[in-house]
């Protein structure tokens, strides 16, 4: 049985034609199945449980990045395939995953090609699919207890990545799903009247520890959700299995 | 317009980059290729290339394939391939490597050692039969 995870957004009525067409295509594919819609009131996981034991084999995230790095922490352990129908704006996941928008994501979810990704893991109890930004204001990073980096420019944007999507990504080699957490330092100089710059570091290490003289608020991309300093994050033994497209950009 | 792209390909195969913002202390150890631009104290490590900018300043002992050296390093160079040093390089200490390019206006502060001790020409017999001929030369007139 498949189980498909609608976002909260998608109850508006621009979106209520494309879910119609969606839907007769799965079941057209034979691939229809539960549908649950999220809501604030709503505890998706305590349903997700009870139906896991009904037969659920395959979950399907309708929605954006934000629905599918929300349902990370609730889908990690049951060790099923996850399937992406991206709908709407912010879909940069989906396209990593080579999973085109709406009705054409029906095909590849019938295709089946699944893909082990690896996830990221903040202070030994939060998992992350994407990646953290922060300021680098008095910041100390550890990695792999090698090297440390000290950075004292408030201008220095920190990223933390495990996938990376950011529009700099061409600038940089990142190989995204390597086993390794990318650490991306962007630093940009200039202005008004002097000759803008920009300027790059980046590592790869498995652990990376930051710590800072005061608590710095960190930004974590997937679900637009703030914690602090000090924080430690690693590529974690965890994997999830991605159900992706042929024009994907993540590595095997 | 041809050095811009010359050099996005070469930041596009490059593992690591260090930036002109950041300061790394400690034993920096890779398998992919590196490029400079900041500042190190430890020890730089890497089975590739390596390249250093004109505004870095490196206080480490370095280990790498291949290394184009454009900034300041206080420490020593095992280079096992190719060690190029541009005018703007400032090097104080020793360097290890198999060849080797210096460009007018580099500095270098040190011992330079090129290929092994084993490579090294061996002494020729006809000194030993020199001072065989020497001593009873001298036997003879006592």
């Amino acid at each position: 049985m498949y189980y498909y995870i609608y976002d909260n957004y998608l109850t508006e009525k621009k979106y209520q034609g494309l879910l119609l067409k969606i839907e007769s295509r799965l079941t057209d594919l034979g691939i229809n199945g539960k549908i649950v819609k999220m809501s604030v009131l709503k505890n998706i996981g305590d349903s997700l449980n009870d139906d896991i034991t009904k037969g659920v084999k395959t979950i399907v995230i309708v929605g954006n990045d934000r629905t599918l790095n929300q349902s990370i922490n609730l889908i990690r352990n049951l060790n099923l395939p996850i399937g992406l129908i991206p709908i709407g704006p912010d879909n940069n996941l989906a396209e990593l995953l080579g999973i085109p928008e709406g009705e054409a994501a029906c095909d590849i979810l019938s295709s089946r090609n699944i893909q082990k990704i690896n996830l990221g893991l903040i202070n030994q109890n939060y998992y992350f699919l994407s990646y953290l930004e922060m300021m680098g204001d008095g910041v100390c990073i550890n990695c792999d207890d090698d090297y440390f980096i000290n950075i004292d420019n408030r201008k220095d944007i920190i990223t933390i990545s495990n996938i990376y999507y950011d529009e700099n990504k061409g600038k940089i080699n990142i190989n995204n799903n390597s086993g390794y957490l990318d650490l991306i330092i962007k630093n940009k100089t200039g202005g008004v009247f002097r000759k803008k710059r920009e300027s790059f570091s980046h590592f790869k290490a498995k652990k990376i520890s930051i710590t800072s003289d005061r608590s710095l608020p960190i930004l974590l991309m997937d679900e637009k959700k703030i914690i602090k300093t000090p924080i430690q994050t690693e590529i974690s033994k965890q994997i999830l299995n991605f159900i992706v497209g042929k024009k994907r950009k993540i590595n095997r | 317009m041809f050095k811009e792209t010359t050099a996005a390909a070469a930041t596009h195969e490059t593992d690591t980059i260090i930036g002109p913002s950041v300061k790394v202390e400690g034993d920096f150890v890779t398998e992919g290729n590196i490029i400079i631009e900041g500042t190190i104290c430890g020890t730089v490590k890497t089975s590739k290339n390596l390249k250093i900018g004109p505004a870095s300043k490196i206080f480490a002992n370095i280990w790498a394939d291949n290394a184009l050296i454009a900034g300041e390093i206080q420490g020593n160079l095992n280079i096992a391939n190719k060690l190029e040093l541009t005018p703007t390089a400032k090097i104080f200490g020793d360097i290890k490597t198999a060849n080797i390019s210096i460009s007018s206006g580099a500095t270098l502060n040190g011992k330079c050692q090129m290929a092994d001790n084993k490579n090294k020409a061996i002494k020729p017999e006809f000194s030993k039969q020199k001072k065989m001929e020497l001593k009873s030369q001298t036997n003879k007139i006592d």
